[in-house]
């Protein structure tokens, strides 16, 4: 397992209902997830690749819409984006200008704790990979 | 550095692109495409890889140089380029840059197989060639591939 993986494993067992936590480019390329499907596809219950994929590609679109007139008004980069559904939801964090972490969690995560989990997360990553 | 240790350093290079997940062929060649070494897990594979070095490399300066940015130069000359080219015949190739300075990839897809990716290596001598399992590796291999070439700066 490299650094890059243990570190997300690690955010996805602080997150209860958290389905999966990945690591994407702004480039809208996924780089690293946790669990990954083809470790143990029997058990594994999150997004498929696919699926995921689509996702980030989604998501760095949003993250582009919103480092327009949004952060111009706010005076700072939007850092997180929330989308959430009855079954639960979405939630991503700008780790720097090229890297962001997602996290996909249940009906049953905490949004506050999942909120703080990610932020410890995108520290750990920005450290990590400076 | 002697030869010994290069041979070392590449044995240790290569070494470490094979641990990449996704990677099934590693291969360090010269800026022109000469192989220098390799590995794989199906040297069928590795030969096919080093066969379209030299036209790969050739194809992703032709396309840098046709980007109308101020400076394009050789793979290890790093401005930032990027294309994208549609379809020709099996294969697509595209010229994605990084935003550092100094640091650009050339991807190599293929209708029928994983990618190819090609990375220069500091020093301005090398290209670090991958070849993937899939593109769903393309995002994992790129930020894997721009961590050992930093290192190694």
């Amino acid at each position: 397992m490299t650094d890059l993986e243990d570190i997300l494993a690690r955010a996805w067992t602080r997150v209860e209902g958290c389905r999966v936590v990945a690591i994407a480019g702004m480039d809208g390329l996924l780089i690293e997830r946790h669990p990954n499907p083809s470790d143990e596809p029997a058990v594994y219950t999150g997004p498929q690749t696919e699926a995921l994929e689509h996702l980030v590609a989604d998501l760095t679109t949003l993250f582009g819409v919103t480092a327009g007139a949004m952060s111009t008004e706010l005076g700072a980069p939007i850092a997180e984006l929330i989308a959430l559904g009855d079954n639960g939801g979405y939630y991503a964090r700008r780790i720097d200008a090229e890297l962001f972490c997602l996290l996909v969690a249940g009906a049953g995560a905490e949004l506050e704790n999942v909120r703080r989990e990610a932020e410890a997360l995108a520290r750990e990553l920005s450290v990590a990979f400076a | 550095m002697s030869d010994d240790a290069a041979v070392v350093d590449d044995a240790a290079m290569l070494k470490e692109l094979m641990a990449v997940r996704g990677v099934r062929a590693a291969a360090l060649v010269g800026v022109d495409g000469d192989f220098l070494s390799g590995e794989a897990s199906d040297e069928g594979l590795l030969e096919r890889m080093v066969s379209t070095l030299t036209s790969a490399l050739a194809a992703g300066e032709a396309l840098a140089g046709l980007m109308a940015r101020p400076a394009t130069a050789r793979p290890t000359h790093g401005a930032d380029a990027s294309a994208d080219e549609g379809p020709a015949d099996e294969e697509e190739t595209a010229a994605a840059s990084e935003h550092d300075a100094g640091q650009r990839q050339l991807m190599v897809m293929y209708q029928d197989g994983g990618p190819i990716l090609f990375t220069p290596l500091p020093g301005g001598e090398r290209v670090a060639v991958v070849a993937l399992s899939s593109s769903h590796d393309i995002g994992r291999a790129r930020f894997e591939l721009r961590g050992l070439t930093n290192a190694g700066s």
